[in-house]
């Protein structure tokens, strides 16, 4: 009898560390793990477009938000490349990155990469209003950040809160577009403006014309208007800060060949294609704006300080919590 | 208990250890084996949580910050975050007191009223509880938001009476969204308490003269009472731990789980998320220590030897009210699951009405997502399978042998159900991290293991709950003829708990199947579940996609549930037991 209990207990922990073991398959297979901070979807179209050049990598992605993707680096995942990831997020996990300086390198100036080529940028998450035109027509349209307190827009507004990647952006930007304070932010939350914990919510409540206007990257602009949601993008007239994100090969992945390749793959013209399918502005100078919104050229931008958006989150954000 | 006694004449060293190596150990080893699991996967990643929570806030750092309190100080003087804790306290008792007004009325009705389809009432009346929270909270923005289609089809019919509805947004939309959600743990367990319960007494009471109303207040309801005072706990830990509703429809009125994600998903702050998390946990805990003060009170065993047939009113008013009272509730509470399903058919739905009707989000499921449902089934059909033999041993050993420190083990095994989910998955995040000495992410592993801790309780309440109804004299009488205890388990314990294993496989089985907060933190490349792609699709706005999933598993589930319900003698509520 004991042995049919010793079994079936056998049993359990031999199923248990069966899969705690079953990671080591096969090494020949070539491999590539991509996690990525955009969507489920773009993930696939930058696999898709890889896949079709290198058919013998098999590539999976993990889609996460930009700061769990950090969060799940540092602690050693075996991820092999992270992609779509904002700069600072970058900067946070820069000891878990590998230096390579990829065969695209002389496409991308200075500020577009890495000093120690850690990482380089293939994307500008742009931050612009984004209105639904149903609700908003003509002079009703705001033009300016400083339009966003005016009582007309009172309970239309909808943003990401400041502890989300963009929300802070934002938040950033109105502080140094008021002169270093948060005034006109304070304005705004008086203006029972909704602050969302995720950044998606709010763009799909404005393609719903649950809220009229938004604050958000352009590729949700430019995506909700090709499915033909009826939104519209503003690009304010003091201009909006220049912010990038990217792609960097981790420390701690298995397939280091495969990364290299994906590395060289998403900064080369094709790369920057692919990215620029996705209603994202793309770095690579060689192609132009998504289509349906403005090139690069005809944008108007005010100083972005990432170093010091860094350094001032936490007191910023407590004093946004302050005021809220 | 076999015990063989062979004491040779020549060497009484030899015969202890021979005793000792051939008595029964087979009790201790159980016991044993799934405490020692318990406390690496359960106690170690909640202790770490705890320690945690004393530890510098401080982002991206996983390694030591050093002692502090700086975190409470951060929490208990921030006014947004006290402000989210009275929401959250506001929220959830609301929540709980109006699942409780619904849920009696419709368990008694469905137990006690001869109405059709009750078997299909039980069925449906669970559906709410099983979608994942973040789908469902969509839902409500697409019926009732500010443009939302039941909203303005209401106010079209009210508004000539100078009337109109507001839209969801805001306190008032996540109780009731909320409500609509989980009454049906207090539904389900008061129609099991109040059918199970023994129609004897009442109709004692009757022959004696008792009215109706004396019955119900002196009888009925507090025989029920303790499952009602499990229920109502259930619904609070729920509340009080959901994301999904809050973030979609309660506007600036943020909650505790708002700010773990706050904390943990923008910050990268363990530490500080553990903080909220114990602040979680300890209203919690005090909640389950009231709820322990009104129910211990009230204790009563209901065995009944023989069983009576429950009388049931039979009166035309009576069956009409009920009818119609359970009838509408169903309606409103299973309104997300009719439009996802009408969703699933349509490319988009951002206005007044779905756009675009197509066949396409179905037909591109074998593409996109055979890998995830492979997962799905596969990692949620093995862990129920562990869970039914784990949780049915657990709850045998525990209920008839009641070794010593079984009340530890029943607090281990219950920990998970009674603490938020969010707080469990970071818990088991910070322990077995890929930095940890137990590197576990992305593998099957460490998702079953999960699923397992946070699912076992099912099996073995439900099966506790039986075995405490169960006369031991036919287990007795097998063991006074020779029989081991596993033999007697095997051969009779089983068979006659087995609509109790039955009830609590299904339970998990089918909230394992649609379980989104522990895997979206611990899944890897490999090991992507339907729930997992359903989020994301949710997330890219991308709707269409996301409910012809959550279709194809709701019919699963509602499948394996009307299915356990036709066999006689499973019913959900007593894998809900406390």
């Amino acid at each position: 009898m004991k042995k049919t209990l010793l079994v079936a207990f056998i049993l359990i922990l031999a199923i248990t560390t069966v899969f705690a073991s079953g990671k080591k398959e096969s090494e020949e297979a070539k491999e590539l793990v991509i996690y990525n901070g955009g969507s489920d979807s773009e993930g696939q179209k930058m696999i898709d477009a890889f896949q079709a050049k290198y058919p013998n990598i098999k590539v999976t992605q993990v889609q996460d938000k930009s700061t769990n993707i950090t969060t799940r680096v540092l602690q050693g995942e075996e991820a092999d490349v992270v992609t779509l990831i904002a700069k600072e997020n970058l900067d946070a996990m820069k000891g878990s990155l590998v230096s390579y300086k990829s065969a695209n390198d002389g496409k991308y100036s200075a500020d577009l990469k890495d000093a120690e080529y850690k990482y380089y940028a293939t994307s500008m998450p742009l931050q612009v209003f984004m209105y639904n035109t149903d609700l908003l027509k003509g002079n009703d349209i705001p033009k300016s950040w400083f339009d966003l307190a005016l009582p007309k827009y009172k309970g239309k507004i909808v943003l990401g809160s400041p502890s989300t990647g963009s929300g802070y952006a934002q938040l950033y930007m109105m502080y140094k577009l008021s002169g270093d304070n948060l005034d006109l932010v304070k304005k705004i939350i008086a203006n029972s403006t909704v602050y969302l914990p995720d950044s998606t919510s709010g763009p799909a409540g404005v393609e719903r014309g649950e809220y009229a206007i938004t604050i958000t990257g352009e590729k949700n602009v430019g995506q909700a208007i090709a499915k033909g949601s009826p939104v519209m993008y503003l690009y304010p007239d003091e201009g909006t800060g220049q912010r990038i994100e990217g792609c960097a090969i981790v420390a701690n992945g298995k397939n280091q060949e495969a990364a290299k390749l994906f590395m060289d793959f998403i900064t080369s013209k094709e790369g920057a294609e692919v990215i620029l399918s996705m209603s994202r502005r793309s770095t690579h100078p060689d192609v132009g704006g998504p289509a349906g919104l403005p090139g690069l050229t005809d944008l108007k931008f005010f100083p972005y300080n990432d170093a010091e958006a860094s350094k001032i989150k936490k007191q910023l954000q407590a004093e946004f919590n302050a005021l809220m | 208990m076999s015990r063989k006694y062979s004491i040779t004449e020549n060497g009484a060293e030899k015969s202890k250890l021979k005793k000792f190596l051939q008595k029964d150990f087979s009790q201790f080893i159980v016991f044993a084996v799934p405490m020692i699991f318990l406390a690496i996967f359960l106690l170690y990643p909640l202790a770490i949580t705890l320690v945690r929570a004393f530890w510098r806030p401080d982002s991206f750092n996983f390694k030591f910050t050093g002692w502090s309190l700086e975190g409470f100080e951060q929490f208990f003087t921030t006014k947004l975050y006290l402000r989210s804790l009275r929401n959250s306290i506001v929220l959830s008792v609301s929540v709980t007191l109006l699942t409780l007004v619904i849920g009696v009325p419709m368990g008694y009705c469905v137990a006690r009223v001869k109405i059709p389809g009750k078997k299909l009432l039980v069925s449906l009346g669970i559906l709410p509880i099983i979608m994942p929270s973040f789908v469902g909270a969509y839902t409500w923005v697409i019926l009732l938001g500010n443009k939302g289609v039941l909203r303005a089809a209401i106010n079209w019919f009210i508004s000539p009476f100078g009337i109109t509805i507001p839209s969801i947004y805001g306190m008032f939309g996540m109780i009731l969204a909320m409500t609509l959600t989980y009454f049906p743990f207090v539904f389900q367990m008061s129609y099991g308490a109040v059918s199970s319960a023994n129609a004897l007494l009442e109709e004692a009471a009757m022959l004696m003269g008792a009215k109706r109303s004396y019955i119900m207040r002196t009888i009925t309801l507090p025989l029920i009472i303790p499952s009602l005072g499990a229920a109502a706990l259930l619904v609070f830990v729920r509340a009080i731990g959901n994301f999904g509703i809050p973030a979609v429809v309660g506007g600036n009125n943020y909650v505790l789980p708002t700010l773990i994600s706050f904390a943990y998903q923008g910050d990268g702050d363990i530490n500080f998320a553990s903080t909220i998390s114990l602040i979680n946990v300890l209203i919690t805990g005090l909640v389950l220590y009231v709820q322990k003060y009104v129910v211990a009170k009230r204790e009563y065993e209901t065995i009944s030897a023989t069983h009576t047939d429950i009388k049931l009113h039979e009166s035309l008013g009576a069956r009409l009210f009920a009818s119609i009272f359970c009838l509408i509730i169903l309606i409103f509470s299973l309104l997300p699951q009719v439009t996802i399903i009408v969703m699933s058919f349509f490319r988009n739905w951002t206005g007044l009405l779905p756009v675009g009707f197509t066949f396409e989000n179905y037909l591109s499921i074998p593409k996109n997502s055979s890998k995830e449902m492979f997962n799905s089934f596969f990692l949620s059909i093995s862990a129920t399978v562990m869970c039914a033999v784990f949780g049915s041993i657990l709850a045998y050993i525990a209920e008839r042998k009641k070794p010593k420190g079984a009340a530890l083990l029943d607090m281990s095994i219950m920990a998970p159900f009674i603490l938020p989910g969010t707080v469990v998955s970071i818990a088991l995040l910070s322990a077995f991290g890929a930095n940890s000495i137990f590197k576990m992410t992305g593998t099957y592993a460490i998702l079953l293991i999960s699923y397992m801790i946070r699912r076992t309780p099912y099996v073995y309440r439900s099966v506790s709950a039986n075995l405490t109804q169960l006369n031991p004299s036919l287990e007795e009488a097998s063991t006074i003829s020779g029989a081991t205890w596993f033999y007697t388990f095997r051969r009779v314990s089983v068979p006659l708990i087995m609509p109790a294993i039955i009830s609590g496989s299904v339970m998990t089985l089918t909230t394992l199947l649609q379980e989104l907060s522990t895997t979206i933190l611990l899944y890897g490349p490999k090991t992507r579940t339907v729930p997992i792609q359903i989020y994301n699709k949710v997330l890219e706005n991308n709707l269409g996609q996301a409910s012809a999933l959550s279709t194809i598993l709701l019919i699963v589930v509602f499948t394996i549930i009307y299915g356990m319900n036709s066999r006689k003698g499973s019913d959900v509520s007593s894998a809900l037991k406390m």
